[in-house]
């Protein structure tokens, strides 16, 4: 089965989702619900889990100060390169540096 | 004979058949048709078009009745005009025709589609040559899996895919990415008439 690759959903969201000045947690519930929406309409559970990851991830109250800094490039990165759970995206902003 | 795969896209014909005995059963649709020989051949090509698909089956039988079945029965209704209307006598077809002379028949009155232009001596290879398309609906079904079920949402999903996987930006044509658009929005505009 394919699933929709970084390249794709970038190209996708960059186009549905307008593009703050800074990274807030709003933001990334919207990156949320655009990518679990799309998940949907694809039928992709990868996608899906995603998106579930990434909407608790913003939800949280400490979202980390370094994600404000990440471009959406970074953004996806991390939603592709590691295993989505929250505690996994904590750890990954914990550690990205610009 | 398949004209359609022969057929450069921009010869895309638009006529009408006339159809009898149109009827939906359980097993698909069925319809006999009247025309000369050269609308039955442009009608056979684009159906076995579309056959290669593996999205609908389509079969002529001895009387002349051709049965439609599978999920392409609705695949293809879009270029029925009016689908919801499968009753009435007249249908509106898009055709590719090159090799053929097709009629078009406007309530009941029979013009000829001019044939095309004979190539002229100053350049006699170019006309031999088979017309490249850049890009054919079999094509199109070679390059993503699209399921064989009857489940709309399936299949409207997988185009969608089809067109996120397609886009100009990524490297593909406008042509690929427009025909998987415009399939999925198709299958939109048939979930909603299904819905009223």
């Amino acid at each position: 089965m394919t699933h929709i690759n970084k390249d794709v959903l970038r190209r996708e969201l960059s186009a549905t989702v307008p593009r703050p000045t800074r990274t807030t947690p709003a933001y990334i519930r919207r990156l949320a619900q655009q990518i679990g929406s799309l998940a949907r309409d694809v039928m992709d559970t990868r996608l899906s889990s995603v998106a579930l990851a990434l909407d608790r991830f913003a939800s949280q109250e400490s979202v980390p100060t370094l994600l404000h800094q990440m471009p959406l490039e970074i953004i996806l990165d991390m939603c592709f390169s590691v295993d989505p759970t929250v505690e996994n995206y904590n750890e990954y902003c914990r550690t990205w540096r610009p | 004979m398949s004209i359609a795969a022969r057929g450069g896209h921009k010869d895309v014909k638009t006529f009408a058949l006339t159809l009898q005995n149109l009827f939906v059963s359980r097993r698909g649709l069925h319809f006999q048709f009247s025309g000369d020989e050269a609308t039955r051949l442009a009608l056979e090509g684009y159906l076995s078009l579309f056959s290669q698909s593996e999205l609908f089956h389509c079969q002529v039988d001895d009387s002349g009745t051709w049965t439609i079945d599978g999920y392409g029965f609705e695949l293809i209704s879009p270029f029925f005009k009016n689908c919801a209307e499968l009753r009435s006598r007249a249908i509106r077809a898009y055709v590719r025709t090159r090799d053929v002379q097709p009629q078009l028949v406007v309530d009941d009155e029979v013009f000829l589609i001019p044939e095309p232009e004979p190539a002229t001596a100053l350049e006699p290879e170019i006309a031999e040559e088979p017309i490249q398309e850049d890009f054919t609906p079999q094509e199109a079904f070679s390059y993503i899996k699209i399921p064989v079920t009857r489940d709309a949402a399936t299949i409207r999903s997988a185009y969608r895919k089809a067109s996120l996987l397609h886009h100009p930006d990524l490297g593909h044509t406008k042509r690929e990415w427009q025909t998987f658009q415009a399939a999925y929005n198709w299958c939109l505009a048939f979930a909603a008439r299904r819905v009223r």
